[in-house]
């Protein structure tokens, strides 16, 4: 017969080390915070000094035949010049804006979107949910780069949407169908980002509107809520917790998207991402402190943006419905 | 009425149609402008490219890594769920703050940084490098859903287990094991859903060493024969829509808040 001693809460050894007790805790979150917080750290200091002009050789180590000589004593002396020639080349400014627009339209059609998907499914539950649930899970599991080759292939101008039409006799030639890809205003690069980024939120707040909001807004809506206000001073409060921090990852993702950004974009302008990318792989070691100046400035936004929507968040919390 | 004919519309042309665009183009050769439809489907596409030796090696090692990254992505997130999971825990929010900067960090950023990163440490051209820079994008969601797992599940039973006799082990195997199970399950596909649809950290990190067939379907589009490029698609999007299917009850299920 076994003796419940043997379950070890009483040895010494495991009590110091159970989930509660802080040596615990550090022993089992310690591989995680490592592996996640050590290499991203890690990774992000190399970025800002190489960006700095600190450190440009690292990693061109005996391995590389072609970058040992030069990579050994290179870029020893910190400096601005990376920044000071991104700033001042034309092209750069031109590949800001083009992708701050992309990232913005993307994360706002997305979340307006899902805001509504979700408002629609809270007023009217369990209406053929199942069939559009299942398409959302279906599309997060396909890789970015297949969803990207499958959007070309279906929208480009000769594409099936195109090949379609000519059947019905809207068109006649590809060049009649409307530029949907590869085009000047990155409309295949929000079509991208939006397709993928409205079933990620969806998704990841629908749990929350299902079981805690809908009681609430019905609950509004039987003490004589207009749906408008039930949507704005219910709702949107109730969802804000998850729906936020989702929004800024999708956001983050629509600046750094480089798949999208590469095959349904245009050469110029270009985004930042592919910039980016091009100045890494440039044999040039000098051309990547570019890289990685870009990559500041594209993480520099992101915390900018992530500070003002969480503020004005709090602050609406704060403020509690206007009268 | 006609706003759901009208929903159901979009939803097919925007999220079905483009998947069925790349099974026709994987099963026709010559599928020409103005043709809304393929002149005759064939398997020969799939043959030719779909049981090539690279494909089937890029399949291999994209498993090879993707499973590689999920087993130990689960490994260390299930110590460190358990923890944020306890609701004594004061830190949970500074943690998972922590764990949870690679998700709003730009990819093209965070990939060249893992990249020098890895390099410096003498990691990077191989499989093994490609595994641990995997292990920074997936380990997030894997915490994340390990420890809403583990919100649900109480910890009691395995100290009843452990009272009615049961060594560690037993009550792991026959408690823990069978309740957390199919949350366990749930991480996992995530995990290797974000691991396998990796692109630029499995280019730079593996620095054309590492090919899975995500990096493949990348440079076809170069290519820019239609066929090929359909088939290594259809290859690449498989694993994780046959895995959904299987399992895509479960998941609804695991995700949903608890009650």
């Amino acid at each position: 017969m076994a003796l419940p001693s043997r379950a070890s809460p009483t040895s010494p050894v495991s009590a110091r080390f159970d989930v509660d007790r802080p040596w615990g805790r550090v022993a089992r979150l310690g591989p995680a915070l490592i592996v996640v917080g050590g290499l991203t750290g890690y990774a992000l200091t190399i970025v800002v000094r190489q960006s700095l002009g600190v450190g440009l050789g690292l990693g061109l180590g005996a391995g590389d035949e072609t970058g040992a000589g030069a990579g050994a004593g290179f870029g020893s002396g910190f400096s601005l010049d990376a920044y000071r020639r991104l700033f001042g080349a034309n092209g750069f400014w031109r590949s800001f804006a083009f992708t701050l627009w992309v990232a913005g339209a993307a994360t706002t059609l997305s979340v307006v979107g899902a805001v509504a998907v979700l408002w629609h499914w809270t007023r009217h539950p369990g209406r053929a949910r199942r069939v559009d649930l299942w398409l959302m899970q279906l599309n997060l599991t396909i890789p970015h780069v297949v969803w990207t080759v499958a959007l070309l292939a279906t929208f480009s101008q000769s594409g099936w949407a195109s090949r379609l039409g000519a059947a019905l006799g809207l068109f006649d030639r590809p060049a009649e169908f409307p530029v949907l890809v590869r085009d000047r205003f990155g409309i295949g690069i929000v079509l991208h980002v939006v397709t993928k980024e409205l079933p990620f939120l969806v998704l990841a707040v629908a749990p929350l509107s299902g079981r805690r909001v809908a009681p609430l807004v019905r609950t509004a809506a039987t003490l004589g809520a207009a749906p408008f206000q039930a949507l704005r001073r219910i709702f949107l409060p109730a969802v804000a917790p998850a729906l936020v921090p989702a929004a800024l990852v999708a956001f983050a993702f629509a600046l750094g998207a480089f798949e999208p950004a590469r095959v349904l974009g245009v050469t110029d302008p270009r985004t930042l991402a592919v910039v980016a990318l091009d100045r890494y792989r440039d044999p040039d070691l000098a051309v990547r402190a570019d890289a990685q100046a870009i990559s500041v400035v594209l993480g520099l936004v992101v915390v900018v943006v992530g500070v003002v929507v969480f503020t004005a968040t709090r602050r609406w919390y704060r403020r509690g419905p206007d009268r | 009425m006609t706003g759901r004919l009208a929903w159901r519309t979009a939803t097919l042309i925007v999220l079905v149609a483009p998947l069925v665009t790349l099974v026709l183009q994987a099963f026709s050769t010559r599928w020409f402008y103005p043709d809304a439809w393929p002149d005759t489907l064939t398997t020969s596409g799939v043959r030719q490219i779909g049981f090539d030796s690279a494909t089937l090696a890029a399949l291999r090692t994209g498993l090879v890594v993707s499973g590689a990254c999920t087993i130990v992505s689960c490994a260390v997130a299930w110590p460190a769920a358990r923890v944020l999971s306890r609701p004594t825990f004061a830190w949970r929010g500074l943690v998972l703050l922590v764990l949870f900067v690679p998700t709003i960090v730009p990819a093209v950023g965070l990939a060249i940084g893992l990249d020098v990163a890895l390099l410096q440490l003498d990691l990077a051209g191989g499989r093994p490098g490609v595994v641990l820079a995997h292990l920074v994008p997936t380990l997030p969601y894997t915490v994340a859903v390990l420890s809403a797992v583990f919100v649900r599940h109480d910890d009691r039973s395995r100290e009843q287990a452990a009272v009615l006799g049961a060594t560690p082990w037993q009550a792991f195997r026959m408690v823990t094991l069978r309740l957390v199970g199919p949350g366990l399950a749930v991480a996992a596909l995530f995990t290797f859903l974000v691991s396998w649809s990796q692109y630029l950290v499995t280019l730079l990190v593996g620095g054309g060493q590492v090919i899975t067939i995500t990096v493949l379907v990348f440079s076809a589009v170069a290519g820019g024969n239609p066929t090929s490029i359909g088939v290594l698609a259809v290859i690449a999007a498989l694993p994780p829509v046959l895995v959904l299917t299987i399992a895509g009850r479960t998941v609804a299920r695991e995700l949903a808040e608890p009650a």
